[in-house]
């Protein structure tokens, strides 16, 4: 009998030819990630219900269609169209229609399809969370989609998660991703927080010493600042305590405001907000051809600097 | 007469315009990949002075398709 995520696969591919050849299959990913992508259909359908899941790849195709229209306009301009945070928030974060309606779900089942984002997960899984086993405390930034809670919060059985997030929406979602998924309520912690507002982070509770580790994936390119987000992360955790960072060069989006135009400059970034880099996965998106302009998919585990 | 779109698509794709109709489409052109669809947005918006929306893009699965969007949005294709 033929599996969720191979059915899902194949109606997407049915509805939405354009984007098929560039999902993940068991031709381009190792079989790992395909029980990885058989997981996260599963989580979704648990998470939403079996009739939501033609929604949710409607959703993901919208999104995978929505990359093909701006990254061709970025390919010309050579910048994102998005230059106001402000107005991200008001008219994308904030709006629940829009989150509800089709970014969380697209986002959430991206992981299961892009070939970077399930590559991503994995690295996350074996590379960072492997080694926070002990550890009694994080803070994610940018809660999303919820999938990095997910996956910590059911392997790392000792630690207390915080998250926050700026839309009400995505935080909605995750507490009820949580409780369809019977996390124990008492181990995570969910706040509606502009992480850039150092007055409303400040209200975050927070452990004597700092987090023992923190999240941060895919929130860099959506703020016009990222070095005072990474202070803010820099000021949140313990000494020495690690950070898993995940972002895009070159990748235009609807709520893409800040440019990385290479990977240097992520990684001058992480230095001057005090981060060294212990290990990296870079990604070149498929297809695209090298050169200045190449996109990338970005991820890190960072230890914090004095 | 050359036929503009033909010769968007022939030039984006990479093949002569004689092996493009507005048969040609996703299912029967491997080289016509979502690589390929971000170009060719790109191409029509410089050739026609025109942009699309998301169901348009969505719907544009043969050159047929993308000649009927392109008359639907007054371009001139002569």
């Amino acid at each position: 009998m033929e599996d969720l995520f191979t059915k899902a696969r194949a109606e997407i591919a049915a509805k939405y030819p354009l984007i098929a050849n560039g999902l993940v299959d068991h031709n381009n990913a190792a079989p790992e990630v395909i029980t990885q992508s058989k997981k996260i259909i599963a989580d979704f359908i648990t998470h939403k219900g079996n009739d939501a899941l033609s929604g949710g790849l409607d959703a993901f195709s919208k999104i995978s269609l929505d990359f093909i229209r701006l990254q061709s306009r970025f390919i010309r301009s050579g910048k994102y169209r998005a230059q106001d945070a402000e107005e991200m928030i008001r008219d994308l974060y904030q709006n629940s229609e829009k989150m509800e309606g089709y970014y969380l779900d697209g986002l959430f089942l991206s992981y299961a399809f892009w070939p970077n984002h399930a590559q991503m997960l994995q690295f996350y899984k074996n590379r960072f969370l492997a080694n926070q086993q002990e550890k009694k405390s994080c803070l994610e930034i940018g809660v999303g989609h919820g999938l990095m809670a997910l996956s910590m919060l059911r392997n790392l059985t000792d630690v207390a998660y915080t998250g926050v997030d700026v839309s009400p929406a995505a935080l909605k979602y995750v507490q009820r991703l949580m409780e369809r998924q019977k996390i124990d309520s008492n181990r995570f912690a969910l706040h509606e927080v502009n992480v850039m507002s150092a007055r409303k982070m400040a209200n975050i509770s927070k452990p004597d010493g700092g987090f023992s580790y923190a999240v941060c994936c895919e929130v860099l390119e959506h703020v016009m600042q990222p070095e005072t987000l990474l202070n803010r992360i820099h000021d949140q955790i313990q000494p020495e305590a690690e950070l898993f960072l995940t972002t895009v060069v070159n990748i235009e989006a609807e709520d893409h405001v800040y440019l990385f135009k290479n990977t240097e400059q992520i990684r001058e970034l992480t230095d001057m907000c005090r981060f060294q880099i212990k290990e990296e996965l870079v990604l070149p998106l498929p297809g695209f051809p090298e050169g200045p302009s190449q996109p990338f998919n970005y991820a890190a585990v960072l230890t914090k600097s004095i | 007469m050359a036929d503009p779109l033909i010769q968007v698509f022939a030039e984006t794709l990479n093949l002569p315009e004689e092996k493009i109709s507005d048969a040609t489409s996703t299912d029967n052109t491997p080289e016509w990949d979502s690589l390929a669809a971000m170009f060719l947005l790109g191409a029509f918006e410089d050739r026609f002075n025109v942009e699309f929306s998301l169901e348009e893009i969505t719907k544009m699965r043969s050159v047929g398709i993308v000649r009927e969007i392109l008359i639907e949005k007054k371009v001139d294709l002569s």
